[in-house]
């Protein structure tokens, strides 16, 4: 969280993460290098850094997207999920390297402008086998690039939240057309089948996640909650006992969830969505008496939805009734940082 | 996998100096576990890589060779290495580029300005890079490495040389490979071949380098044909559409010392070629051409 813009905030989990990046990207590229040095003494140095930056980029795309359905699937990987974007840009810059240096070693010195060249020296775009993979790997450039210039939380305040999201979920788009660059493009030129089987395992490994965590929401949103609203529009949630101390109960209503949460004898309920990348509240805890995402640990009031101050995201409230030992919340949505009164919880009231 | 992830009671913030203690180890195993995993495909990845070619580029390296200078047909210097057992004089004709992706008659054109003369024939001193590989040799020229002095200190040509240059032929014949440009097949570019070459080749053939039709023959050694018309010029804008593909041609082979020509019609690449551009996937065939999607 931060109150003006800065290039990085660092701290020491950042440190760490990128140091662990660092060294990542050096153990990968001096054994790719110094191993195809011993066993192919033949090779270029332009092949050498085409295929190491290109192996890394594809590498380290596969592991950003792995990240996410991993925090969702288990809390235990949220660590990794905290400075994703550090890992994106690296990526990116990566990617960079091999597609600028692949359009000065294949397009540039010609008869014509090497882009001009990268869409038109091949022009089998009606053909699979021949298709011009190099443009499917330039397009997914361009993805990476847009997604790398507005990872800053600037372009999230300034895109909005919605925008920001659409955008980089763009991510899936580019990761189809580098698999396909690579399918159409050094996969036909080389003779061995483990290249192939590595990439469908990419393929598998990165589905299996999305369709696990999925499964797993999906079963979330269906536990015990029947949407049947009283006479007075509130809808029963839940018993009390089913909500920790500091922790929250997340409500999935038809077009949106709710997270209610329990903190020193009140209930407070907010939208369950964070404003900065669409983080799960519902998940996170109350820290310091803040909701804290459990994203990138951004903070609100429960009970007005508001960042404590200087900060200023706001989420959504809602109102919260205690009835006997019985929770309810109403689905009407209150303008983001409206303060409600939160419901009380009697401090008689014994925890199970 | 619940008995190896810790409960899920932990709360991580990143902002926090500290993350939890069950967190913080797990995670150190996780990374080390990457690490591994980084290492093992950074070898495979090397070790199923196809093996490059031993062909070579003298980047950097100025060479000078002597020999007669052609123009006609395809640039190039013919050198003599000496006599044969029987007396005869026998040559290498070196294929001449220019650089980047161009063919070298510009830079002739550039020299023959300098020098004032027309370099056709002459026996010349050219300086330049060399490119070799499978018995064959290609040498990259830049005008400012070739100054007219010592262009032609190699003195005039002796006279009848021409007549020496024997042109065999070898009849018609349908020939299955793969259409390469000749300076980064030979040792420029590695691969320089293939899918991910093709477009680069294009550019190369385009910019006037002599195309190569590579055959791979029985005995899995490579033969080498110098793709030109039935008039000996070049067809580099006729072939584009059909370089780095499997590819059949059919023409005529000349053999012209130690390189082998292969004579196409000019017309009958151009309906091929234009049919490639059309639906490259469903190619009608060709009497005298035809195009294959794979061998």
């Amino acid at each position: 969280m931060s109150a003006s813009y800065q290039a990085i905030l660092w701290n020491r989990q950042k440190k760490i993460y990128d140091t662990i990046l660092v060294s990542f990207l050096l153990l990968y590229a001096i054994l790719f290098v110094s191993v195809n040095l011993i066993i192919h003494p033949e090779i270029t140095f332009e092949t050498l850094l085409i295929r190491t930056t290109a192996t890394l980029a594809f590498l380290l795309l596969h592991i950003i997207l792995m990240i996410g359905p991993l925090a969702r699937l288990h809390p235990v990987f949220l660590p990794l999920l905290y400075n994703r974007r550090h890992l994106g840009v690296t990526m990116f810059c990566v990617a960079a390297i091999h597609g600028i240096f692949s359009i000065i070693q294949f397009h540039a010195l010609g008869n014509v402008h090497p882009l001009v060249s990268l869409f038109l020296s091949n022009t089998h775009y009606g053909s699979l086998p021949y298709f011009p993979f190099q443009a499917l790997g330039f397009l997914a450039l361009i993805i990476f690039m847009l997604m790398a210039v507005t990872s800053h939380d600037f372009w999230l305040e300034n895109l909005s939240p919605k925008v920001w999201k659409t955008l980089h979920m763009g991510v899936y788009l580019a990761y189809a057309l580098v698999l396909m660059h690579v399918m159409l493009g050094v996969i036909q030129y080389e003779t061995s089948p483990v290249l192939v089987v590595l990439l469908g395992l990419g393929l598998l490994l990165l589905l299996g996640l999305h369709v696990a965590a999925s499964r797993k929401e999906h079963q979330k949103d269906q536990e015990g909650f029947a949407y049947n609203p009283e006479a007075d529009g509130f809808i029963r949630v839940c018993a009390l006992d089913e909500i920790a101390e500091n922790r929250a109960k997340i409500v999935s209503l038809p077009e949106e969830r709710i997270a209610i949460f329990r903190y020193a004898n009140h209930l407070s309920a907010v939208s369950n969505v964070c404003k900065h990348q669409n983080g799960p509240l519902g998940e996170g805890r109350i820290i310091d008496g803040c909701i804290t995402c459990p994203w990138h640990g951004y903070q609100y009031l429960p009970h007005n939805g508001s960042s404590p101050p200087p900060f200023k995201e706001k989420v959504a409230t809602y109102d919260v009734k205690l009835v006997g030992r019985t929770v309810y919340v109403h689905p009407k949505a209150y303008p983001e940082g409206t303060e409600r009164p939160p419901a009380v919880v009697p401090t008689n009231t014994i925890m199970i | 996998m619940r008995k190896i992830l810790p409960p899920p009671d932990e709360f991580y913030v990143g902002y926090l100096p500290e993350a939890p203690n069950t967190t913080a180890t797990f995670l150190k195993n996780v990374v080390i576990g990457i690490g591994i995993v980084i290492a093992i495909l950074a070898l495979i990845l090397v070790l199923y890589q196809k093996k490059f070619s031993t062909n070579h580029f003298e980047f950097g390296i100025n060479t000078t060779v002597q020999g007669y200078l052609y123009t006609d047909q395809v640039p190039r210097i013919r050198v003599p290495l000496g006599k044969d057992f029987h007396g005869q004089e026998i040559y290498q004709t070196m294929l001449l580029v220019g650089f980047g992706k161009f063919g070298a008659s510009e830079a002739i054109a550039q020299l023959e300005q300098s020098t004032g003369v027309s370099l056709h024939g002459r026996f010349v001193a050219l300086t330049g890079s060399l490119i070799y590989g499978d018995g064959k040799a290609l040498l990259q020229i830049i005008p400012q490495d070739n100054p007219a002095e010592r262009l032609l200190a190699a003195g005039t040509s002796p006279m009848g040389h021409e007549e020496t240059l024997v042109l065999q032929s070898k009849g018609e014949t349908l020939l299955p490979g793969e259409v390469v440009d000749s300076k980064c097949f030979f040792g420029v570019m590695k691969p320089g071949e293939g899918k991910p070459h093709r477009s680069c080749a294009v550019r190369c053939i385009a910019g006037g380098i002599p195309p190569i039709l590579k055959v791979k023959q029985a005995n899995n050694k490579t033969a080498y044909y110098l793709i030109l018309a039935e008039d000996y010029t070049m067809v580099n804008q006729e072939i584009l559409p059909i370089v780095g593909q499997p590819v059949r041609l059919k023409g005529r082979v000349i053999q012209m010392e130690d390189w082998n020509l292969l004579l196409v019609n000019r017309q009958s690449l151009l309906s091929v070629t234009s049919q490639v551009n059309e639906w490259p996937g469903l190619l009608a065939l060709d009497k005298r051409f035809t195009l294959c999607q794979s061998e």
